[in-house]
């Protein structure tokens, strides 16, 4: 099981009622955590005041999650590129001082959904101040979930959500990172403090943020077809030295956005794992107000495709390491995919078996992902003792008997069983 | 026109990913469109003198294009056209067109496979539209796609009753509504396919279908009257 695999239940947008029925489908579903978000717009009710009563009560929230085994992850933002006005209140927004600046001296604008907000400026003095003031009534509260004995094991800042449309200078967004992660160091010790790089953050950036966190995540909002920017992200956290986590993973739909489909956020974890992923937050765990496609509906009943998905995904996560296989290229014999290996994964699922190891009996499933826009083939062999059932797919995908050529940009399921 | 707190259910992924590639489709017909985030920066650069977030965001959109269009960038003429009319024409317009309380729906049938391939149902209140949602808004009571044509009037009652009456309706087979989106002349298909029993507008008001038959005259007598590609 990788170290951190969670998905965001959206516990301010379901009744308070539904969190224990959501909770326990996520136990039944393998996760070993959760992730939720706090957004200030939607907790805030006046400078300096918060609403954490209700279905907003992160506190209880935090309570039944624990109660559960399942560890937490909170996400601070402080923007959320996905929520209405970016996760601010109106009155940030439109706060002129807060506001990134244009060469003409009007505002930039960013997209949410579903309309066009001035884009904040996260180098501004006076929305870090007006950040810091915020984070201090969040983290109270989950600091009064800490000394419980409920509190989250991670909280993730992202900074670089918004760099598309303004992008501050480098050394302004790191002191307002500094900032904001001391005061999540001092109101939550002990808890890992995690960042999130977007693909636009130059690697000045990217150095000081993982100077200061305990790990790095990759956002993978990508299809099929954009699987280089994956791989750059992926690529680039583990040169800085941490082991990349896929934060988020997309589990459904946003429907404001490029349109993604299952079979997109299969090949892109595939792909994310292949690139050394050790662990991933999928987003979001239940359908909720601009989302489809969800492994929970909001009545919290799975949905049987991306629920099945989900289970799949963690199975596949705790057999990975074992199921490495070798593979034939360029003329010789090598280990294939070391992590990090840019060229190949395979992933088995297959029925239960042993722990780690091959199942018993069974034909099970070996998915291959090959994302590497070059125009060659990946070719590996199968392991002695393991076969492809399917003998159509084998003349399709097979070199040599025991062999099976992979285009690039293509995923594959194969069945395979013991000879 | 658009609610920003616009709501959404009953939106089945599958129908949502395929709604996409028809609505790309119809978007390319428009004209080019910035889709680098780099060029979409440049478009918002453009336009930012223009935009207030407590626009409407159509009027952001069409603020965008006729911005973008002065600048020299790859807009949609036909949105640039619209944006330099007064917004509130184009809302009394669209309020004309289009009536509080009541749903637009688009449906797609896959007869091979005897399943709905997308839906689209959009209700309007207050002047905008305000719910986004598919045949999932109609659970066990969705369209029959074994049946479609007979029970296009079942559906149009349970969409009455759950979401609102429908004011427009069209309803396609798939590979109609594909043949309609490369069609050259997309009025002339439209007529192909009632003829072939591939598609079935109910109700069609005539609102609706006046200014749309217009509107295929004008661009029809543009495309006769445009000289020949290499003459002269």
């Amino acid at each position: 099981m990788p170290g951190f695999a969670c998905a965001l239940v959206p516990f301010t947008e379901l009744a308070a009622e539904r969190w224990p029925g959501v909770l326990d489908q996520a136990v039944e579903l393998g996760l070993p955590g959760v992730m939720l978000d706090l957004v200030w717009r939607t907790h805030e009710r006046g400078v300096g005041r918060a609403d954490f009563s209700g279905a907003r009560d992160v506190r209880r929230f935090l309570g039944l999650a624990a109660g559960r085994g399942l560890w937490a992850a909170v996400r601070l933002g402080p923007l959320f590129a996905g929520e209405s006005g970016l996760g601010l209140p109106e009155r940030v927004l439109g706060a002129r001082a807060c506001q990134a600046m244009g060469p003409r001296g009007a505002p930039r604008f960013a997209p949410c959904p579903w309309r066009l907000v001035p884009a904040p400026d996260l180098g501004a003095p006076a929305l870090v101040a007006e950040l810091e003031g915020w984070l201090e009534v969040a983290l109270g509260a989950l600091a009064r979930a800490a000394a419980d004995g409920h509190g989250p094991r991670a909280a993730v800042l992202d900074l670089t959500a918004l760099l598309a449309y303004h992008a501050p200078p480098a050394g302004a967004l790191l002191a307002a990172a500094e900032r904001l992660s001391a005061r999540v160091r001092a109101r939550l010790p002990g808890v890992e403090l995690l960042q999130v790089v977007g693909p636009r953050a130059p690697a000045e950036l990217a150095l000081g943020l993982a100077a200061g966190a305990d790990g790095l995540g990759a956002p993978l909002r990508a299809g099929r077809g954009e699987l280089d920017p994956v791989a750059a992200r992926c690529a680039g956290l583990r040169a800085l030295g941490h082991a990349p986590l896929g934060l988020p993973l997309p589990a459904g739909v946003a429907l404001f956005g490029p349109v993604r489909a299952l079979d997109d956020h299969i090949f892109t974890s595939l792909a994310g794992l292949m690139h050394g992923l050790e662990g991933f937050a999928l987003e979001s765990l239940v359908d909720r107000r601009g989302w489809t496609g969800a492994p929970l509906r909001a009545d919290g009943a799975p949905v049987a495709e991306p629920a099945d998905w989900v289970r799949r995904l963690l199975r596949l996560c705790a057999r990975l390491a074992p199921w490495r296989l070798k593979a034939l290229g360029h003329g010789g014999e090598r280990g294939l995919p070391e992590v990090g290996d840019p060229e190949l994964l395979l992933a088995w699922h297959g029925p239960a078996g042993p722990e780690a190891g091959r199942p018993a009996e069974g034909p099970g499933c070996l998915w291959l992902a090959n994302p590497t826009a070059a125009p060659r083939s990946a070719r590996l062999r199968l392991p002695a003792g393991l076969q492809p059932v399917d003998v159509w797919r084998r003349s399709e995908l097979g070199a040599r008997p025991g062999e099976l050529e992979v285009g690039p940009h293509r995923l594959r399921p194969l069945e395979i069983a013991p000879c | 026109m658009l609610a920003p707190e616009l709501a959404s259910a009953g939106v089945e992924p599958e129908h949502w990913a395929r709604l996409g590639r028809v609505l790309a489709a119809v978007a390319a017909r428009l004209g080019p469109w910035p889709t680098s985030p780099e060029a979409l920066a440049r478009l918002l650069e453009e336009a930012a003198p223009g935009l207030r977030a407590d626009m409407d965001p159509i009027a952001q959109l069409l603020a965008l294009a006729r911005a973008g269009a002065a600048a020299g960038l790859p807009v949609p003429p036909a949105l640039a056209a619209l944006g330099r009319a007064p917004f509130l024409l184009l809302q009394a317009a669209f309020d004309r067109l289009w009536p509080d309380g009541t749903t637009l729906v688009l449906y797609a049938v896959d007869v091979d496979l005897d399943a709905v391939w997308t839906s689209l149902v959009l209700r309007k209140e207050r002047g905008d539209v305000a719910l986004l949602g598919g045949d999932g808004l109609l659970g066990e009571q969705g369209l029959r796609a074994a049946r479609w044509r007979e029970d296009v009037p079942r559906l149009l009652g349970a969409l009455a009753g759950r979401v609102g009456p429908a004011h427009a309706a069209l309803f396609f087979t798939r590979d109609g509504l594909l043949e309609l989106l490369a069609a050259p002349r997309p009025l002339a298909c439209l007529a192909r396919l009632r003829a072939r029993r591939e598609a079935l507008l109910t109700p069609w008001p005539w609102r609706l279908a006046a200014p749309l038959a217009l509107l295929g005259a004008v661009l029809r007598a543009r495309e006769l009257l445009r000289p020949h590609e290499g003459g002269r």
